[in-house]
């Protein structure tokens, strides 16, 4: 991070969020991309949201250990969205840092028709790094 | 469709739940006309497709909220030369079926319950999306969508065979 910004600047600027996939099925093969599935959120507390943890500030390294460190399972490949490709078209990110770096895609429609065409676009918005073997 | 066919529609009319469907099949294997073993093998990828999905939301304790009545209505209604789609429980236990191997051509359909159907679709930037109650044919503008996402995916598979 900028050593300018304030203590909880994080809390106001995020640029790169990334959604971590898990298992095969969840990413077509030519080219490798997340599936609309990845992108589909969940309701919590009164309001959809997406789950994605912040990713500015880290190389490819840090990015696979952020995404592991808060799942059970291993990470296979990860599905990168711009903050501005998720403003582009309505949605907004909500960091709440809680896991740390933790931010919530949200602004999502009640109806389910309008929430699943929001996330067949950020499948299209997506930039996926499938891991390499180790 | 033939009315033979459309008549022994029957052997998928009972409402049973997801979760009753297969033993309701088993017994109905006794049963089947030669039509019926036509419309099944039909709809077999697409059932096959539901209950790997049932089977990865069974710790959930979704999916209870559609009939597999109205699997059986869509798959009958959309057009034969569709692929077989990535089926899976959404978080809401509505049954989502999805075509969108290729992100810039992509087509969702989700069987809610009560007959509702919601629909997606996306090309290229261009997006569609409604909802509607659900009869023996798909609403028009999902229709049309249907359409459309059928006519690019074989020109994108006309293009990449051509290569």
């Amino acid at each position: 991070m900028d050593d300018q910004q304030g203590p909880n600047e994080h809390l106001r600027r995020v640029e790169v969020v990334a959604r971590g996939v898990f298992e095969k099925s969840k990413f077509s093969s030519m080219p490798p991309r997340a599936k609309t599935k990845i992108f589909q959120p969940v309701p919590f507390q009164g309001r959809w949201e997406l789950s994605t943890f912040s990713m500015d500030g880290l190389d490819s390294f840090a990015r696979w250990n952020v995404l592991d460190s808060n799942s059970s399972r291993a990470t296979v490949g990860r599905s990168e969205l711009t903050c501005s490709s998720i403003e582009e078209i309505g949605l907004s990110v909500d960091p709440n840092w809680e896991p740390e770096r933790h931010v919530n895609v949200v602004g999502w429609p009640d109806a389910e028709d309008a929430r699943l065409s929001l996330a067949q676009a950020l499948r299209d918005k997506q930039e996926f790094i499938l891991r390499e073997a180790i | 469709m033939s009315a033979c066919v459309a008549e022994d529609f029957s052997v998928f009319r009972e409402p049973a739940s997801p979760a009753r469907y297969k033993p309701v099949m088993r017994a109905k294997q006794r049963e089947k006309t030669p039509s019926q073993v036509e419309l099944e093998a039909r709809l077999e990828p697409f059932v096959q497709s539901v209950y790997a999905a049932l089977e990865g939301a069974a710790e959930t304790g979704y999916a209870d909220k559609f009939e597999i009545f109205d699997v059986a209505k869509l798959a009958l209604a959309l057009p034969r030369e569709i692929p077989v789609p990535d089926s899976y429980v959404t978080p809401t236990g509505s049954l989502c079926f999805d075509w969108d191997e290729d992100s810039k051509n992509q087509l969702s359909i989700v069987l809610q319950s009560k007959g509702r159907i919601a629909y997606a679709a996306y090309f290229d930037g261009d997006r569609m999306h409604g909802s509607a109650r659900f009869g023996a044919v798909l609403p028009e503008d999902l229709d049309l969508a249907v359409k459309r996402w059928s006519g690019r995916s074989a020109g994108a598979e006309r293009a990449s065979s051509s290569r």
